[in-house]
Parts: structure tokens; C-alpha cells; sequence
């Protein structure tokens, strides 16, 4: 069913994501409205995984069956239909739906469902034939960008729902070397998410017997590790060519490294280094006016390093300076 | 000494018990221990990954993208006072020595408190601190040199008002025995980045284990690889893990060698996958010798450390296990989690009175843990580390009149309505402030926040939905969160 709604969602958006396209008149308001709805907000939990209260609704003849306790849906009158009745309970009761902690449904569409059943609730009816007052109308062209903004392509809510077809196919270019590294490196390489190809790299379990010719290993992953965390491994400068080419590294940490200025040269062209950690590592104050050139650079740390000092004068994102030491509050000061 | 025959009788025991469970399983589709079986049949669990029995604790990416890596998780057990720390109210000092009003006593159970209390004021004087002007008392002065990083949870309340149940509650999801805790189900869901130490690291300052025992790190119905391993500050980091005296480590490596095998030789005949799991610890254990103390060894750190810190070595302190913590997060484990004591500020002796032990304690936890968030923010460890502080409860607004009687010391009786906790990195709002308390401190009036809805909150910054983070055990999909409605704290995630 995930793939289903996902691709459902692209088939109501010809225009890509947050484009409002309204269903076509001639369509039904089953097709048009009511079953996107109800795939977007409740089949997660009513659906062919799972049956919250043995109630399905991911398809028509689901919908109309109902749960053990009988029809959902009361042709004509939305006041006496049990699922309407569950979503207009007060968000903190119990028994409202969809249950408080996920996704909200707009007004608007619980009033198009409500419209719908009081229209006969039937497979067949016509959007147009629902005689929608000019309000719903409209709330019915943006229906398909609301939905889609509830799961934005590529948000990290839509992603993990690929199916895994998808994610081997994408990741399908390096699945054999991350796959090698893995065993070579054992827990240090890591996709980003379930579902994602973006790469995670740490030295944290493997500490200084890593070196530049293990780093040299991980080459053919440069336009895929988003963090890389070098600290107290043994990489030197003879690794920043290599270390430039990383282009999409959004995190870089090597405290307690001989890493030094040539390194930080090499940076320079990086477009999207946000956390640079140099903690205890071998640049100087040479360093500053590269680190000035980093384009997206929001944290930078150079603790104990010949940097800190010119850094600061230059304006670099530093954390606050290290802690002073401070008196011990009164033992008993009653205000 | 046990003989042969005592041996080859457990041994017997053991097959016997393996062969009946196996039967027991194949018969019954669910039931207990079926948990491996679930996971490697192919009967994959609700996150879609089946893990491999063999590597029990190899890292798995979460579900999405996630700021956070790694939780620190410091638990100060006995409840501290939130009025003396945190949640600042001037009308309760206004009232302070007045009598309790009627309407906060009707209805409620308190632990100690009968009669008619007085009001408490708080004890300590209060400012506002940081860009955001957080009120604070002048208790954690180190501490608040951190403020515009942390974030403030204010109105968070539990079901329980005893000890041990409201830390079960807390750690596990339920008052009772039995259910993993939050660290299991995290290296359960995302195993650990170093392969030689274990996943989920338990560091007790004090050598005092908390009323809710050993059971607030246990793995519940997760296999037992997923529970914490408590670590401690002198000889052994764990205990028996170096070799006896005259056992050389190459010897121990043919040992375990040999001891595989029979475990192999085992699991072909039988099939039980925990045998797999057995194999998997006893390397750890061997991988640990050496990496475990390492890890472990203070007095590899420098001076200027020790003095940030107020570390000693060989103490078992909260500043050293501080110390240990910030090790362990370089080093990559998981869930590492410290427990401090002493903060059940009733009034009924010296050592726990608010306006003497109380103070104490502060001063053991404050500057180690801003040496803490200091050290892991320098080096840009803070960003994927989470660190949560807090308590199992709060305390009265109203002093503790044990049997109805002005006690000799000062304190605020168990309150499970509302209590502060702080969370700081991993993706979390700095400077930021959520849920309030009314005037006195009693009841919450804006934004409630459940033990379970924080516990939902932990594990999305983890990057898992909290009803996916779940296991099929006994006919339920089991999570931490349980079946009550939960929210995720989204206004507290940056
Ligand atoms: C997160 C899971 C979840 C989502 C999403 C969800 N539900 Fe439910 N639903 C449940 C659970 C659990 C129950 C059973 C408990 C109860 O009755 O409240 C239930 C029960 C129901 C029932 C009662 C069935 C009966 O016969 O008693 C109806 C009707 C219902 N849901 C409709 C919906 C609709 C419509 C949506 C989408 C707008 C939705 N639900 C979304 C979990 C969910």
C-alpha cells in the first residue's frame, strides 16, 4: 500500500509537488476525493497491514463492509456514520480519529466526506454531481497539494515508505562497495536512513589504526557520505586532496588528528560543510581566511588548536570560549 | 569444584529444554520466545528489517534521516525538586508558611504528606539566565553557562508516585517488571558503531543501584544482548571481564574457539538462534578485554580535564562516570546511561533536606555535567548526542509534614503532576522553553507532557516512528510507549 499511495499522490500532481490540480470533474468523488483521503490519513492503520479495530479502508469493498461492529458509512446520513463520527469527536477523546498524535485532517475534508455521504455515498457519483458549494470546490483544488505537503517528496516521512525495490535500485551503484567496507570496518559505515543512499562514516570503534590508505578505501563513496567523523583516527594531510573531493559532506569531524592547514585548503571548494570539528588538531591561524571562504559553514570548532584565537577575531561561527572556572555557590543561601 | 557428570547433566537439560522449545514454537505461531524466530523466519517486524541473530548488535540506519546518534541519559533518582532548580514561582514564595488550599489535597494520595501542609516557598534565589531569559535558581551555576542550549520541559507529569514504579515507568514504559528498556529498544533498533565495546553502557554513581533496581536497564522480552551492561569506575570496567591470573589471552582465544564450535555444532542441531547470539557476546567479551579498558582508563586524560571535570580517580562519582560518559560517546556507544542519587528530598534527615543534602547534590552534578556538555560540544559531538536530565517525578509545592507533624528539616513530599526534565543536542530546540506550571507549581497548565509522550519524543529524534520501534510479543505489537495515546513533542524538535 505504500507504494501505492505515494504513487498515487505523483498521479494527482502533474505539476510535481505542491502544484494544486483538481480532480477532473468527470472523475468520481470515490477516485477523486475520498479514497486519497482516506490513503493519506488512515490507511496506515486501516489497510492491508493493519487492521486497527478489524476495520479496513484501502478499498471500496473494504470501506462499504465495514468493521466486526458493522457498515462505517450510513448512505446519506454522514450524522449517523460511525466514521465521521470519529472524526468529528474532540481531538483529546479517546476515541477521536485519526488518534491525536498523527497527521490532522483539514476541515475541508472531513466536510467533503461528510458531503459525499449525505450525496448517497455511492462508487458512482460524479464530482460534479455532489453540487460542491463554491468553498468546498476550491478546498477540493488545493486537496491534492495539501496531501502531497502532508508527505513532500522526498521528506524524510515519505522516504522511509519506499518500497525496497526502489531503495536497492538507487543504492544499487555502491551497494557493493559499502557492502565490502562494512565488513572491512565493522559498525563504522552506515547508510544514512532505512531507505535513504546518503552515507554515514565514523572512526569512533576504529581509532588511530585508521589511517590515510583505509580513508583511500573509501574514494568511490565521495559523492555519497554526508558525515564523516575522523576524530582520533590517524589521517594526515597527505589525505586532503582526497578529502576535498568529498562534495557532499555536510558534516566533518577529525578532533584530536594531525590535520592541519593543507587539509583545510583543500576544504575550500566543499559546498555544502556545515560542522567543521578541528578540536585539538594541527591548524593555525594560516587557516583562517580558507575557513572564511566555506560557503554554508555553521559550526566550527578549534579547540586547542593555533586557530582559535584568529578565528574568533575573524567572526568564525566558534562556540562560546572555554568554561572559566567558577566560585561554588553559597552552601545554604536561603533568598 | 562441579563434576563431569553435573556438567553433562546441565548439558542434557539444556538440549532437552531446546528441542521442547523449538516443538513449542513451531506449534505455536506466537509465544514466548519466539522473538528470534520472528525476526529470522522471514516474519520481518514492523520496521521491515529482519537482524541477524548472529550480529545482534551491528548498526542499522534508523528509519529517517536523524540528528540524533547517541542518547546520554542522566537520571537523578529520588526526584529532584523542580522549584528549587528550574520551575521558578514567585506567588508560591508569597505564600510560603501558609496553609495548603483545600482544592490541591482533594482527591489526591501523597506519600507523607497528611493533614494540612504549609506552602513551601523555594529555597534558593532565582534569576533569569540566557538570550531567552530562562528563569534558574543559583544552584548550577556551570550548569547555566550551557542554558541557551537546552531545552526545558516543564510540565511533565506521570501516573506513578512511588520510586521504583515511576522509574520503571520512566526507563520502560510501564510500572511494571518485564519490559525492555528505552536503551534496549534503541541498540535493539540501531545496534552500535563500535563493535568492541557493548552498545548500551549503565554507569552507577555511588555504587547505589536506584529502587527500581537493575530491572530500569533490563532488555524486558528483548534478548538479553540488548540490555545494559553496568560499568564500573575501578578494577574491571566489567566484572570478569579480564582473564584469571593464569589464563594467557591467547589461551582464552582457544577456549573460546573450542567453546564456538560446540555452540555451532549446537545451533546445527538444534536451531535455536539465541546460540548464534551466544557466540556474538563471548567475541564482544574478548574484543572488550582490551578496548573496554581502554575506554574506561581516566587516567588517560589530562590534568586540565580532571580540573574541568572534579574528577577523582578511582571514585565512583557522577563527576568521573561524566567523564566516562564523554569517553564512551567519542568511542561510539549508543545509549550511555548515568544514574545520581540522593535527590528524595523529604526533609526527614539531614542529608536529604532541601536546604542541606540538596544543595550537596547539586554540587556533585553541576560542574561535571557542564565539563560534560562543554566537552561534547567542542568537540561537535553535542549536535548527535541527545542529553536528557530529569527525574522519575516532581515535588509538593507544600512542605512534608510527616504524620501531620512540622518536621525538623526542610522538604517537599513525591508529585507526580508536574516536574521538570532538560534535553540538550541531538537535534533538540536550544534556548527554548515548553509547557507551564501554574502559579504554585502543582498542576500543569499548558502543554502537558506524559513519561510517554517524552519517550515518543526520544526515539523520533532517534529517527523511528515510536509505533514502529516495536516488536510482536504475547498477541500485541509491543512498544514503549504502550497503547495509550502518544504525542510526539514535535514543538521541541529543531
Ligand atoms: C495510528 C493508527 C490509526 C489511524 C491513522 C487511524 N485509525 Fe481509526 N482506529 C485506530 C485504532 C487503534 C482503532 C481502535 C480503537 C478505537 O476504537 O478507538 C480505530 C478505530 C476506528 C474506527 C472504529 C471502528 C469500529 O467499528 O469501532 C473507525 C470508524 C476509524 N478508526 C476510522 C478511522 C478513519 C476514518 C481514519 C482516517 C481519517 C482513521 N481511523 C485513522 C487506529 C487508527
Amino acid at each position: 500500500m505504500r507504494r501505492r499511495t505515494i504513487s498515487l499522490l505523483l498521479a494527482m500532481l502533474p505539476g510535481g509537488a505542491g502544484a494544486a490540480a483538481a480532480p477532473s470533474p468527470a472523475v468520481t468523488a470515490y477516485e477523486g476525493f475520498v479514497a486519497p483521503i482516506l490513503r493519506a490519513r488512515c490507511v496506515e492503520c486501516h489497510g492491508p497491514d493493519k487492521q486497527k479495530a478489524r476495520l479496513a479502508l484501502h478499498t471500496w469493498e473494504a470501506l462499504v463492509r465495514g468493521s466486526d461492529a458493522g457498515p462505517v458509512i450510513a448512505a446519506g446520513r454522514p450524522d449517523e456514520s460511525v466514521l465521521v463520527q470519529r472524526l468529528k469527536l474532540p481531538l483529546d477523546d479517546e476515541e477521536h480519529m485519526p488518534p491525536s498524535d498523527h497527521p490532522q485532517p483539514a476541515a475541508a475534508e472531513i466536510a467533503l466526506l461528510e458531503r459525499w455521504i449525505a450525496q448517497g455515498g455511492t462508487r458512482e457519483a460524479r464530482v460534479t454531481e455532489l453540487n460542491l458549494p463554491p468553498d468546498l470546490l476550491a478546498a477540493l483544488g488545493q486537496l491534492s497539494g495539501r496531501l502531497a505537503a502532508l508527505r513532500p517528496a522526498g521528506a524524510p516521512e515519505a522516504r522511509w515508505e519506499l518500497d525496497d525495490a526502489a531503495v536497492s535500485a538507487a543504492r544499487a551503484p555502491v551497494a557493493s562497495v559499502v557492502a565490502a567496507l562494512q565488513r572491512r570496518f565493522p559498525g563504522a559505515l552506515l547508510y544514512e536512513s532505512r531507505t535513504g543512499t546518503a552515507l554515514h562514516f565514523t572512526t569512533a570503534g576504529l581509532g588511530a589504526e585508521f589511517g590515510d590508505a583505509e580513508l583511500s578505501l573509501l574514494e568511490p563513496l565521495r559523492e555519497h557520505v554526508v558525515v564523516l567523523d575522523l576524530s582520533r583516527s590517524g589521517v594526515t594531510d597527505a589525505s586532503a586532496g582526497l578529502l576535498g573531493r568529498f562534495r557532499a559532506l555536510r558534516t566533518l569531524r577529525a578532533a584530536f588528528t594531525r590535520l592541519g592547514d593543507p587539509t583545510v585548503a583543500a576544504l575550500v571548494g566543499l559546498p555544502a560543510l556545515e560542522h567543521l570539528t578541528l578540536h585539538a588538531s594541527g591548524v593555525t591561524s594560516a587557516s583562517v581566511p580558507n575557513l572564511r571562504q566555506l560557503p554554508r559553514l555553521r559550526t566550527l570548532r578549534l579547540g586547542e588548536t593555533a586557530a582559535e584565537g584568529a578565528a574568533r577575531v575573524a567572526g568564525l561561527p566558534l562556540g562560546p570560549p572555554p568554561d572559566p572556572a567558577l566560585p561554588a555557590p553559597a552552601p545554604n543561601a536561603n533568598p | 569444584m562441579r563434576d563431569l557428570d553435573g556438567l553433562k547433566r546441565e548439558l542434557e537439560h539444556t538440549r532437552l529444554t531446546a528441542v521442547t522449545r523449538r516443538h513449542f514454537l513451531r506449534h505455536c505461531g506466537t509465544g514466548l520466545g519466539a522473538l528470534w524466530l520472528a525476526t529470522t523466519a522471514g516474519a520481518v517486524d514492523r520496521l521491515g528489517f529482519a537482524r541477524a541473530p548472529a550480529e545482534p548488535l551491528a548498526p542499522l540506519p534508523p528509519q529517517f534521516p536523524a540528528k540524533a546518534k547517541r542518547v546520554i541519559y542522566l537520571h537523578m533518582a529520588g526526584a529532584p525538586s523542580q522549584l528549587e532548580l528550574f520551575d521558578y514561582k514567585p506567588v508560591l514564595a508569597r505564600l510560603d508558611g501558609q496553609d495548603c488550599p483545600p482544592s490541591f489535597l482533594e482527591g489526591k494520595r501523597f506519600a507523607f504528606i497528611s493533614g494540612v501542609p504549609k506552602m513551601l516557598g523555594p529555597q534558593f534565589p532565582f534569576h533569569p539566565s540566557g538570550q531567552a531569559g530562562a528563569w534558574i535558581s543559583d544552584r548550577l551555576p556551570h550548569f547555566e553557562r550551557h542554558i541557551d542550549d537546552v531545552c526545558f520541559v516543564r510540565s511533565m507529569r506521570t501516573d506513578e508516585f512511588n520510586h521504583a514504579p515511576a522509574q520503571l515507568m520512566l526507563h520502560t514504559g510501564s510500572p511494571r517488571f518485564g519490559h525492555p528498556s528505552l536503551g534496549s529498544w534503541v541498540t535493539y533498533g540501531l545496534g552500535t558503531e563500535n563493535q568492541n565495546l557493548p552498545g548500551y553502557i549503565v554507569l552507577v554513581s555511588g555504587g547505589k543501584t536506584p529502587d527500581g533496581g537493575k530491572s530500569l536497564w533490563g532488555s524486558g522480552f528483548l534478548p538479553s544482548v540488548y540490555q545494559g551492561v553496568q560499568c564500573r569506575a575501578q578494577g574491571d570496567p566489567v566484572l570478569f571481564l579480564s582473564n584469571p591470573a593464569d589464563v594467557s589471552r591467547p589461551e582464552r582465544r582457544r577456549v573460546l574457539d573450542a567453546i564456538g564450535d560446540i555452540n555451532r555444532e549446537q545451533h546445527a542441531r538444534h536451531g535455536d538462534p539465541e546460540t548464534l547470539t551466544r557466540i556474538a557476546q563471548y567475541e564482544l567479551a574478548f574484543r572488550m578485554q582490551v578496548s573496554a579498558s581502554e575506554a574506561m582508563d581516566l587516567s588517560r586524560e589530562t590534568a586540565a580535564v580532571h580540573a574541568r571535570y572534579g574528577t577523582q580517580p578511582g571514585a565512583e562519582s557522577f563527576a568521573n562516570n561524566c567523564l566516562l560518559a564523554r569517553r564512551l560517546a567519542e568511542r561510539g556507544v549508543r545509549f550511555i546511561q548515568l544514574y545520581h542519587w540522593g535527590w528524595d528530598s523529604h526533609g526527614a534527615s539531614e542529608s536529604e533536606a532541601l536546604t542541606t543534602g540538596f544543595p550537596k547534590r547539586c554540587l556533585e552534578v553541576d560542574q561535571p555535567i557542564g565539563a560534560l556538555l562543554s566537552d561534547l560540544k567542542e568537540r561537535g559531538l553535542l549536535e548527535e548526542t541527545l542529553v536528557i536530565w530529569g527525574g522519575e517525578f516532581g515535588r509538593t509545592p507544600m512542605r512534608e509534614n510527616r504524620n501531620g507533624q512540622e518536621m525538623k528539616f526542610v522538604g517537599r513530599d513525591h508529585h507526580p503532576g508536574a516536574f521538570t526534565v532538560w534535553l540538550a543536542g541531538g537535534g533538540v530546540k536550544p534556548g527554548f522553553s515548553y509547557g507551564a506550571t501554574d502559579e504554585m507549581g502543582y498542576n500543569i497548565v499548558e502543554n502537558p507532557v506524559e513519561v510517554r509522550d517524552l519517550q515518543a519524543t526520544i526515539i523520533r529524534l532517534l529517527g523511528f516512528d515510536h509505533h514502529k520501534l516495536s516488536l510482536p510479543f504475547q498477541g500485541l505489537d509491543q512498544k514503549i510507549t504502550g497503547v495509550k495515546p502518544t504525542r510526539i513533542v514535535r514543538e521541541i524538535i529543531a
